[in-house]
């Protein structure tokens, strides 16, 4: 390996870290949001479309 | 939608200073300089971390939106001032070599990945901040109800 691979793999590490750190948040941010509100009977509007089209 | 925005395009500047950084120690034996580019990415930095604070830093929300959107229209300028700032001063940074006039400088063995990257962060930028306003309009849905039930109580 070059001398530069420490440079290059340091690199892409953090942009794992970070965009999957966040990547990871978001989802879970929404997930648990989506729960809380299914948690008091609250459907989200796309949700409703979905059932009475049924 | 900017509440949404701001923490992703945080990271993402976050991303491009310390991997920017990583490049530069090999390439120019530093790992920063105050330069024209560098700076100004630094200060759009601050700038998303001065929008998400002043956005949460009211306890009414509509209040610290209005607030963090006046930041946000201040922050705007730095923009032309990063992408123009390698032309403008004498910077260690290299100038312009994909959007300038003549077309890009650069060889198409680099270029090529060089914008499917582009377009593949841009994609990742969208997707995020769509799945993050999602959970703000489930959030204030949840605050809505939550209200609601303190009245009817």
């Amino acid at each position: 390996m070059s001398d530069h691979a420490v440079f290059i793999l340091s690199a892409y590490l953090v942009v794992l870290v970070v965009l999957g750190g966040l990547t990871i948040a978001s989802l879970s941010g929404r997930n648990k949001a989506r729960r809380e509100l299914t948690a008091r009977g609250l459907e989200r509007p796309r949700e409703q479309r979905a059932r009475a089209s049924r | 939608m900017a509440r949404a925005a701001a923490p992703v395009g945080a990271c993402f500047a976050l991303v491009c200073l310390v991997t920017g950084s990583l490049w530069g120690r090999p390439m120019w034996g530093t790992y920063w300089v105050w330069d024209a580019r560098l700076t100004s990415m630094l200060l759009l930095f601050f700038l998303y971390l001065g929008h998400i604070a002043l956005s949460r830093a009211y306890d009414d929300p509509d209040r610290g939106d209005r607030a963090a959107a006046i930041l946000a229209l201040i922050g705007a300028i730095n923009l032309p001032i990063i992408k123009f700032s390698v032309d403008w001063w004498n910077t260690l940074h290299q100038p312009a070599s994909v959007m300038k006039l003549g077309g890009p400088s650069i060889h198409p063995a680099i270029l090529t990945p060089l914008l499917w990257m582009a377009g593949s962060f841009l994609l990742l930028f969208i997707l995020l901040v769509l799945v993050r306003t999602e959970t703000e309009i489930d959030r204030r849905r949840l605050e809505i109800a939550e209200l609601s039930a303190d009245q009817a109580a």
